[in-house]
């Protein structure tokens, strides 16, 4: 049972990070990779991952080549814990049910768009 | 800045090549560390004194000597900063400060190993400055092969070539809008990123880093915002 933790809150580009790292949940991303998939502008997402790392729902390391040898700067590499796996996909649920209540009640409501 | 933090083992660091400015500000932080293991040391001298009543002994001796060791590298690492910009003579001058934090940390681990049979604690506090001063040592090793580095003996400078400078300056800029604690981090994992942009063309680099400083406050809240307050704005 996942440990309670407040949920940020699922602002459309949140949940398009969420869904990013949900694709393959055990695998690593790092910023320019998290933009890309979840197609975001790059340098726009930073208070997304601090946020969801604050709360626990990823975690990050510094990536381990050796700068020397990859000749470049390291990488900060992001991941879902296991908690925050779980989390995540309620956060997204309820948004999405959220979204289809709203569409339910006012159909046609911003043109019914969907994510 | 802890000498952890100094030596790149936690989440800040340095890592690639280092500009004058980044020796520099790295030379300035490791007088700052030397300065408060040299306050440590003065502490736990002060200790061992007021224990002895004053009465001589090779523990009280042996902890001054300590002092007086990491106030002379200390005057070193002021030497160093001041040439980091040569390499001849930041070469020169970082060979000497290393001499003198491997004496110190000799000279703690001495203490530690007499303290340990009369004061544990204190031993360990020893033991904790010999420590600091290796740390220092490796921050030292470090800066002056990052400084030096030779200009075509890495992708990274040529990397380094094809980064525009207002970008990064840009991203630094952004970093300094942070808690002082993660500016480090974040200045390396956005210069980090501009490096995987550095095949990009010059105005990408720039709108890249643009869109950092101005996401660097809303970084800044979410970073400072306490679980359950409604920091979000995006």
């Amino acid at each position: 049972m996942p440990k309670e933790s407040p949920a940020p809150r699922m602002t459309l580009p949140t949940q398009l990070v969420l869904r990013a790292f949900l694709e393959e949940p055990t695998e690593e991303l790092y910023g320019l990779e998290v933009c890309a998939r979840a197609q975001l502008a790059s340098g726009t997402i930073h208070p997304i991952l601090a946020r969801l790392e604050s709360v626990g729902w990823l975690v990050s390391r510094w990536e381990e080549a050796d700068p020397h040898e990859q000749g470049r700067p390291r990488r900060r590499y992001y991941r879902l814990s296991p908690d925050g796996t779980v989390c995540a996909r309620q956060a997204l649920a309820r948004a999405t049910a959220g979204r289809n209540t709203l569409n339910t009640l006012r159909p046609g409501m911003a043109g019914g768009a969907t994510l | 800045m802890s000498t952890d933090s100094l030596a790149g083992t936690d989440d800040s660091g340095v890592a690639g090549v280092l500009d004058q400015s980044q020796a520099h500000e790295l030379a300035c932080d490791l007088v700052g560390e030397i300065g408060r293991i040299g306050m440590r040391a003065k502490s736990l001298a002060r200790a061992i004194d007021l224990d002895r009543a004053g009465a001589v002994s090779s523990d009280t001796d042996l902890a001054f000597d300590v002092v007086d060791a990491v106030a002379n590298a200390r005057i070193r690492a002021a030497q160093l900063r001041s040439v980091v910009g040569e390499p001849r003579l930041a070469e020169a001058r970082s060979a000497l400060l290393l001499q003198g934090l491997q004496y110190t940390a000799e000279s703690a681990r001495e203490l530690e190993r007499q303290l340990s049979y009369t004061h544990p604690r204190r031993s360990l506090a020893a033991g904790s400055i010999a420590e600091s001063c290796d740390r220092a040592g490796a921050v030292v090793h470090r800066l002056v092969v990052l400084r030096n580095q030779p200009a075509g003996s890495a992708a990274a400078v040529s990397g380094q070539k094809r980064v525009s400078p207002s970008a990064q300056w840009l991203v630094g800029s952004a970093a300094r809008l942070l808690p002082a604690t993660d500016r480090p981090r974040y200045g390396e994992e956005w210069r980090g990123e501009l490096w995987d942009l550095a095949g990009e063309p010059r105005h990408r680099q720039l709108a890249h880093a643009l869109r950092v400083l101005l996401q660097a406050w809303p970084t800044r809240r979410a970073i400072l915002c306490t679980p359950g307050e409604d920091g979000d704005r995006w």
